[in-house]
């Protein structure tokens, strides 16, 4: 269930048509129902998942700040973890039981029902793990202090991370070790696990840890309801792809009563509007001119493109993945604005970065920003030596890259930023004053283009699927160029779809501009805000591509 | 000061607000003037489209042998009506009249409804419906132009039967009743295609080769996990003939040999067409038709029609004989010429 999807959009109606009138408190549980709903949607099996992290962080959490969970309150945890992974777990033919059920069916619904002792692995392992943690609770409760919140932190990240790193890196590890075995002259069997992924994984996982280590710092306090602690870990509009937000963020708009703001509905509409003009008309439509390009390199038929070809085929999938992201992100504002909560801002004009600093203060603000607080700066940061502080930088973009993914592709790509960023660190790099005089001007233009294609050399690591088609489309970008009829209309068509946001972009400053609608002679803010909604009406009615794609971030 | 400087900002924006509601619904319904009142008179496929339940009539009223051709935009290449008309007539020695009934891209689930609506009422049947089909135009799943449909085929009786068959989900149900109520909505890619021609140099060779690959690639990605094949649209299709007494002949369309191999006819579909008392006409190996006779590798040169128009009333015609009818079929000839 996408936001680009009218099924969402029925179900978020049922929601907020009910929103306002219930109490804070049913507020926050029906706001709970309906995230584990949306998320259902995508597998109910991950709800199992989604749940012992919320159960780990919301004990790890409590445990650090010193605070004692009732025996009775752990019971009923472990006894919702238990019964979750009986539920979701084993193999329960859901379809046929409730027709049993309907039609009085006695075999049929002992039949839908798992019988096999193996059925019940994952609830025998879930049973004898949660009895662990409760029988060890007791003694961690006894630790010192300093203790007692290193052990509890301890547990919950190393809880998080080995989910985190079991359905995502497993099979990938798993493969480069055969692969690592087959380079040295030994054979081993091809295996793997076939792990499916769950939708939003890094995302919530990251926000989970955020709570427990901000806790531990001192930065910000933990709740004791159970509840709000869950709907702040599943929030739906930015579960399964951000922003990530943090616990002294989030957590406080959870726990307190909210009320509509004035300019939240319009502001919730420009956001949602032009999330879904950035998703629909321009990433939709520029996904067959990149996935083509990268396609036909993958197939081995990347003789037929020329240089120019593949440059296109870049730059389309360069605003593809903007638009992808960041539509997401500004739907998810959206949405959230009309539900009484403040995100968190994701992007700010990414590609008018002059820097590799400057890009990552204005792309996925919110993981980048994770990665500095939680990594780079207890690293070392900025401080150091170079030697140290460019280990710092290459370490953390390295962990940024496979924060995407399980492939040597997106490590690659992660290592090229860091390598950027220690280039322009390396040279003193300053970033120039677009405001300045003209020399200053010219200067900011030229560290653009400059960023803005070092950005797309990336995206072309982040996208290729095997360094043979990393080597092989590098290749024709240094070969002499041919005009094709496929750059020449690929070209015009990114311009078509990606300029006009582009534009929109510089003008309103992104998400931090809608500001700009509140100034000026009314006739004038209902000429602008008339033009701008009348072109993205248009183009979302009129220029949906014909083929909607996933989104690209869902798959991290 | 400061109560009257808020009330005066509140009735800014209610002004504000105002306006770009008014503006819009301005846009929207000169937009949706435009598109019924200048794009689709312009639409040579629009215009067809409302043409056909006239079109039926008239050809019922015709003496002598009525043939309907349903397909898509191969059969427009394909089958020559004037030349397939001469050589009929020549055959069976009485006058024979030909139609076709043909949307671009469709399937099955298109045409049963074209069907449904311009023949499948009383007193309107022709002797023959003739269907032309390839690769998987008889099968469930088949892509579905809703805004052409939602426009030009279906009416209010139909949303049921659509709901179980052709509407899946939500999401295309509401797409249907937004196309039915809204033309601009329904001929929403036409007006983007027609616009990006405008706009975007070589577009029309640009999507063609774009859509290709695409089509390749998502061939190659897809041989590995294909889904059965299932024939319930074909199954109702076949009914609705029954009940209607319409003689039906499944034509399978030759595609281009050199491009690939010949598409499997699937032993269920046969074995429904036949159940029915429908005919079943294999002419996937044409051998007369080489590459030479394509223009790609489903639609035929003028050349290729001529051939292919051919073995269509080579194999076609002794079928359309008087007094060879489909086996459930009792009707006669007068009965379906009577008024």
């Amino acid at each position: 269930m996408n936001y680009n999807s009218l099924t969402f959009w029925a179900l978020f109606a049922a929601v907020i048509a009910v929103y306002w009138f219930l109490s804070h408190r049913r507020q926050n549980l029906l706001l709970l129902v309906a995230s584990y709903v949306f998320y259902g949607f995508w597998d109910y099996r991950f709800l199992f998942l989604i749940l012992i992290s919320t159960v780990i962080d919301y004990i790890g959490g409590l445990g650090v700040a010193g605070v004692q969970l009732k025996r009775e309150k752990l019971w009923k945890l472990g006894l919702l973890i238990v019964l979750s992974s009986v539920f979701l777990c084993t193999p329960i033919h859901y379809r046929e039981l409730f027709s049993a059920i309907r039609e009085f069916d006695g075999s049929a619904l002992v039949e839908s029902l798992p019988t096999q002792a193996s059925d019940f692995w994952i609830p025998a392992v879930v049973v004898l793990l949660t009895a662990a943690y409760g029988a060890a609770l007791p003694w961690l409760y006894a630790l010192p202090e300093a203790r007692r919140r290193t052990i509890f932190l301890t547990i919950s990240m190393v809880a998080n991370l080995a989910i985190l790193g079991f359905f995502k890196y497993c099979d990938f590890f798993l493969e480069s070790t055969q692969a690592l075995l087959g380079a040295v002259g030994l054979t081993a069997s091809p295996f793997t696990l076939g792990i499916i992924l769950p939708a939003g994984i890094s995302f919530y996982t990251f926000q989970a840890m955020s709570y427990t280590i901000d806790i531990y710092r001192g930065e910000a306090e933990p709740t004791q309801d159970f509840p709000d602690f869950a709907l702040f870990v599943c929030f739906f509009p930015h579960l399964v792809a951000g922003p990530i937000m943090r616990a002294h963020t989030l957590l406080p708009q959870v726990v307190q009563p909210r009320s509509f703001q004035p300019g939240a509905f319009q502001q919730g509409l420009i956001l949602v509007l032009v999330g879904l003009f950035k998703k629909i008309v321009v990433a939709d439509n520029l996904a067959p001119i990149a996935n083509s390009v990268f396609q036909t390199y993958a197939n081995g038929d990347g003789h037929t493109l020329t240089g120019l070809d593949v440059l296109v085929g870049v730059y389309a999938f360069a605003f593809q993945i903007y638009g992808d992201f960041s539509g997401y992100s500004s739907v998810a504002r959206g949405i959230s604005k009309w539900l009484g909560y403040e995100l968190t801002i994701n992007f700010d004009n990414p590609y008018l970065a002059v820097s590799p600093s400057d890009f990552w203060r204005r792309w996925h603000i919110s993981l980048s920003s994770w990665l500095r607080d939680y990594l780079y700066i207890p690293l070392g940061g900025g401080r150091g030596s170079k030697a140290v502080v460019y280990r710092n930088l290459l370490l953390t973009m390295l962990l940024g890259g496979l924060w995407h993914g399980a492939n040597w592709t997106f490590v690659v790509w992660g290592l090229y930023h860091g390598a950027i960023l220690c280039i322009y660190r390396l040279v003193g790099w300053r970033d120039p004053d677009p405001n300045g005089n003209l020399g200053s001007r010219l200067r900011w233009l030229g560290a653009w283009v400059l960023m803005f294609h070092l950005t797309c050399v990336g995206w072309l690591l982040f996208r290729a699927d095997s360094f043979t088609v990393i080597a092989e489309m590098f290749q024709a970008l240094a070969s002499p160029w041919a005009v094709s009829r496929f750059a020449v209309s690929g070209a015009s068509l990114v311009g078509f779809y990606a300029l006009p946001m582009f534009v929109w972009e510089w003008w309103t400053g992104a998400e931090n501009g809608l500001s700009r609608y509140e100034v000026g002679p009314w006739p004038v803010r209902a000429a602008a805000v008339g033009a701008q909604l009348a072109y993205v009406l248009f183009m979302l009615v009129i220029f949906p591509a014909e083929q909607a794609h996933e989104f690209i971030y869902f798959q991290f | 000061m400061s109560s009257s400087t808020s009330n005066s900002d509140r009735r800014a924006r209610v002004k504000t607000l105002l306006a770009v509601v008014l503006g819009l619904a301005a846009l929207a319904g000169g937009l949706e003037m435009t598109t019924r009142w200048m794009l689709y008179p312009r639409s040579q496929d629009f215009v067809r489209f409302a043409d056909y339940p006239q079109r039926a009539a008239e050809l019922c009223n015709k003496p002598g042998l009525r043939i309907a051709f349903v397909g898509n935009s191969a059969t427009q290449c394909g089958v020559k009506p004037e030349q397939l008309v001469r050589q009929l007539t020549d055959l069976n020695h009485q006058p024979a009249h030909a139609e076709l009934f043909l949307a671009d891209g469709s399937s099955l689930n298109t045409w049963h409804y074209m069907v449904k609506q311009s023949f499948w009422r009383p007193h309107q049947n022709p002797d023959w419906l003739v269907v032309n089909f390839f690769n998987e135009n008889l099968q469930d799943g088949a892509a579905l132009e809703i805004g052409r449909l939602a426009q030009f085929f279906t009416g209010p009786d139909d949303w049921d039967e659509l709901c179980e068959f052709d509407l899946p989900d939500f999401s295309k149900r509401a797409e249907f009743v937004a196309s039915r109520h809204s033309a601009t909505f329904a001929a929403r890619d036409r007006i983007k295609a027609r616009l990006l021609f405008e706009i975007i140099p070589e577009y029309r060779e640009f999507a063609g080769e774009l859509n290709q690959k695409q089509f390749q690639q998502t061939k190659a990605s897809t041989t590995k996990e294909a889904r059965p094949a299932t024939h319930r649209v074909l199954e109702r299709f076949l009914d609705c003939a029954k009940r209607n007494r319409t003689n039906v002949i499944f034509v399978a369309f030759p595609t281009q040999r050199e491009a690939s191999t010949p598409y499997p006819l699937h032993a269920d579909a046969e074995r429904l067409i036949r159940a029915s008392g429908a005919h079943l006409i294999d002419l996937r190996r044409t051998s007369e038709l080489h590459k030479d006779h394509y223009l790609d590798e489903i639609h035929l040169t003028d050349a290729g029609a001529q051939i292919y128009t051919r073995r269509l009333v080579q194999a076609v015609g002794p079928l359309l004989l008087p007094g060879t009818r489909s086996t459930h079929l009792a009707a006669t000839t007068s009965d379906t010429k009577s008024p």
